[in-house]
């Protein structure tokens, strides 16, 4: 499978170095990384008391508190990890319309978060979905691996239902490690665009949103009479298209992704809105510095 | 409503068939551009959102296939001519003038010709399910009801020109009644329609024919002619009398407007036989009455004796032949060589056979001709051999006898019979003799109708000629069972026999002859009558085209109408996306 066409120039890449994603919570990991989780554990930095259960390790109770209060008090201390990164790409049949196509589109921006990850030895996972998950690419850490990871992503195809919901909710019950959870999705699923971000909210992970559309999704350039095929069940349906449908259409595809918007500042998930129209470039280094996703 | 070609099976069959190309094309033609999209999730939250719009979607898809459907139907209907129920499209009875006036040359062939092919027309224009009776004024073809188009056809083909008697026929319960004439009748059948037929023509004509005997001379002939100018004009009239192909009397005469000639001519100069009378007229077009025929008979008297002690009603009977030069002779004065064409034996037989021609009334038992030993008393007579020429249109049917003898004569041809037992017979061509069993005194047979038929029958098969019958063209009926029917010039004419007749028909004037065992019947078949001219008959219009009762064009016109209206609305909403 050929690599995807990921147009990196040595001054993009340089501007991704700098850049590190943002998480808004702490969470335990495994692997020590130069972006951290913060984690009360085993680590050297004190960082807070609690009180003595059975079972905890004589080692850290401060008896120097206990000489002071007269209670058995544990010293916690701040452990570093690596961040576990997973990047959800949809790579459903309705991902191949646009120009350029919304998969490819997606296929760049998860790419470049993961140039970002691995610059900053944060564990990265990819994982493709459609109507189910996969494929997937572990965890990989390093810069070396981007190329692994180009390749993984060079070989989605645009294929399939969309049922992300069955699919992350697949991802969230098999994956107990929390970590930053980003799905890159057109969110035309026909079992509901947020039952995906749904599952990943449930499993306690910090989520991210990034809505990739292009201009023939809200301005399909159709009309008269047509029968029009749904790119992933391939049901027909014959329409007249008039311009009042056509502006209802519009209509209701920002009410879709203002409903997608919605949900996520609901459950301050971070949420972003790109155009395959948009330069890429500018998306990565505006659009999602605007949008809180990077630091 | 009825349809002009199709029956309303078939209407409704093509109606189907119409639909289903419609639908089927409809369908076909809204097989718009496929194009593919992302997801329908989001169209089908615009089309649940406008649901009426997604009715009026619907809506005008069904308008369209409506209307699609409606040119399809009307289409199919306007070809089939629709007209509305009980106009000419159902059930029809056509009338079809055969009278002798309908033989007028016009244009297109005579009167008859134009109106056999209107008749014609009307059927063919009649809806595929309308039913039809065929009938004609000299009720030569009278159809039953119920036939179907073809039918009808074959019967109007079958129409010949007819006799002089025109009469209204009465027709069939429920079918409307519609004549082709040149003249409507009285009497029409109520709500009857009327095609006519009649062009004004130019017409001479003759109105009398006839070769009589003179009265004070009966051996002597003459001939009456009559010659009416029915035109609006003078007419310079040539005319020649005389036996076929050989002219007697030649002469032209003048005749003004509506004027006659009529005159007496000698005709002793001519041979026995037929005798033909032809006018000739500057543009007369109705050349069925420029041709009358007569019958010369032979001047020769037809010599007959009559052996009798004395019987007068039959003396009388033969007597007023006139033809004959009866001899009355007492038995005791009878000799074999009694000079005479026909001996009429009366009560008595001669001891010979006679080599003259012989009629025996109750002869007494002889050796050339044998009776059976008994005699029957009260026999009950019936005409056992009504085919043969002696026993034509005679009637037995009221005849008393008291006794009567049996003729055992081998050989001889029985003609009428008491269970079994000849009363009646006939010898043969090498032995002619004519026999009946019983005596005048002991039958009521000399005041029956049947006896001076009887004795004219056998006078005339003897001399072997009947008497002419004088006919007019259609169909002509010789009391001669099983005769066979010749022209002037011996070409054989189709007939039938049945009930002791035969029956042939004549298109026009003629000659003809009908022979059977022996006897020829000259017929003589004339078209001159004085009210039988073609000219102006009463009543007639000159409608000259002969147009049909109108039909339901206005149906088919009006739907092709719509269609044309319906295209272009089609057209019209079409451009605006109001239908699909």
């Amino acid at each position: 499978m050929a690599a995807p066409d990921l147009p990196f120039d040595q001054a993009f890449l340089g501007k991704l170095e700098h850049l590190h994603i943002l998480s808004k919570q702490v969470f335990a990991g495994a692997f020590h990384a130069e972006r951290t989780a913060r984690r009360r554990g085993s680590g050297l930095e004190f960082a807070d008391h609690r009180g003595y259960a059975p079972g905890d390790d004589f080692r850290h109770i401060d008896w120097r508190a206990y000489q002071r209060l007269g209670k058995l008090l544990l010293r916690l201390f701040e452990e570093e990890q690596g961040l576990p990164i997973y990047l959800f790409v949809d790579h459903s049949g309705s991902m191949a319309g646009g120009t350029p196509s919304k998969l490819q589109y997606a296929r760049q921006v998860a790419a470049a978060l993961c140039y970002i990850g691995l610059a900053h030895l944060d564990r990265v996972a990819v994982l493709g979905y459609a109507d189910r998950l996969g494929p997937e690419l572990p965890g990989q850490r390093g810069k070396g691996q981007i190329f692994r990871v180009f390749s993984f992503l060079g070989a989605l195809e645009a294929e399939g239902g969309t049922h992300a919901g069955e699919a992350l909710r697949t991802f969230r019950l098999r994956q107990a490690t929390r970590g930053v959870a980003v799905v890159i999705s057109d969110f035309l699923d026909p079992h509901g665009a947020e039952a995906g971000l749904e599952a990943l909210r449930h499993g306690r992970h910090d989520v991210f949103a990034v809505h990739v559309t292009s201009a023939a999704d809200r301005h399909p350039p159709i009309g008269g009479d047509v029968r029009l095929q749904d790119a992933e069940t391939g049901d027909v349906r014959s329409l007249a298209i008039t311009p009042g449908l056509l502006a209802a259409y519009a209509q209701a595809f920002d009410d879709h992704a203002a409903s997608i918007e919605r949900y996520c500042d609901r459950y301050q998930l971070g949420y972003l809105r790109t155009s395959t129209d948009e330069p890429f470039e500018d998306a990565i280094l505006k659009v999602f510095r605007l949008g809180r996703f990077l630091g | 409503m009825t349809f002009g070609l199709l029956s309303a099976g078939q209407m409704a069959l093509v109606a189907a068939l119409a639909g289903a190309a419609v639908v089927a094309i409809f369908f076909l033609k809204v097989r718009h551009p496929l194009v593919v999209v992302p997801s329908l999730v989001l169209w089908q939250r615009v089309l649940d959102e406008h649901r009426r719009d997604s009715l009026i979607e619907r809506l005008r898809r069904l308008l369209s296939l409506l209307l699609a459907l409606a040119i399809a139907w009307l289409l199919a209907v306007a070809a089939a001519e629709p007209r509305p129920d009980g106009a000419s499209g159902g059930r029809l009875a056509l009338i079809v003038d055969n009278g002798p006036t309908m033989h007028a040359l016009t244009g297109g062939g005579t009167r008859l010709d134009r109106a056999k092919a209107a008749a014609r027309t009307l059927i063919t224009q009649a809806g595929g399910d309308a039913r039809f009776q065929v009938v004609d004024t000299s009720g030569a073809v009278r159809t039953p009801p119920d036939l179907d188009r073809q039918q009808a056809v074959d019967a109007v083909d079958r129409i010949r020109p007819g006799a002089g008697d025109r009469r209204t026929p009465a027709t069939a319960e429920g079918y409307a009644p519609v004549i082709f004439t040149d003249a409507p009748q009285e009497g029409l059948p109520e709500g009857a329609r009327v095609v006519s037929l009649f062009e004004r023509v130019s017409n001479v004509g003759i109105t009398a024919f006839e070769v009589r005997a003179t009265p004070a001379r009966p051996s002597e002939h003459t001939a009456y002619l009559s010659i009416v100018n029915f035109d609006a004009e003078a007419r310079e009239v040539a005319i020649t009398i005389g036996a076929p192909g050989r002219t007697r009397v030649q002469r032209t005469v003048p005749l003004a407007a509506g004027a006659a000639f009529r005159q007496v001519l000698p005709m002793n100069e001519l041979d026995p036989g037929v005798v033909e009378a032809r006018i000739s007229t500057a543009g007369d077009r109705f050349p069925a009455d420029d041709v009358a025929f007569g019958w010369l008979p032979d001047p020769r008297p037809w010599r007959v004796a009559l052996i009798t002690t004395g019987q007068p009603a039959l003396a009388a009977v033969i007597g007023s032949d006139p033809g004959v030069v009866l001899e009355i002779v007492a038995p005791d004065d009878y000799r074999p060589a009694i000079d005479a064409d026909l001996l009429v034996f009366d009560r008595f037989v001669p001891e010979t056979a006679p080599e003259t021609p012989a009629l025996l009334i109750g002869p007494a038992p002889s050796a050339w001709l044998p009776l059976a030993e008994a005699t029957r008393t009260l026999p009950t007579v019936v005409a056992s051999g009504t085919e043969h020429p002696l026993m034509a249109a005679v009637a037995l049917d009221d005849l008393h006898v008291t006794r009567t003898a049996v003729i055992a004569a081998e050989g001889a041809v029985p003609l009428a019979a008491d269970a079994g037992h000849t009363v009646i017979a006939a010898g043969s061509a090498a032995a002619p003799w004519v026999a009946i069993g019983f005596a005048l005194d002991d039958s009521n047979f000399a005041t029956q109708p049947a006896f001076p038929i009887f004795i004219a029958n056998t006078l005339a098969w003897f001399r072997g000629e009947a008497d002419p019958i004088i006919a007019t063209p259609g169909l002509i009926e010789v009391p001669r069972a099983g005769a066979m029917i010749t022209t002037l010039d011996g070409q054989r004419v189709p007939s039938t026999s049945a009930l002791g007749a035969s029956r042939f028909t004549a298109d026009g004037p003629g000659v003809f002859f009908a022979t059977a065992r022996g006897v020829r019947v000259p017929v003589l078949v004339n078209l001159a009558q004085a009210g039988w001219t073609p000219a102006a008959p009463d009543g007639a219009a000159d409608a000259g085209a002969g147009e049909l009762p109108a039909t339901s064009r206005p149906w088919w016109t009006l739907m092709a109408m719509a269609v044309l209206l319906l295209l272009a609305v089609e057209w019209f909403t079409w451009q605006r996306r109001i239908t699909v």
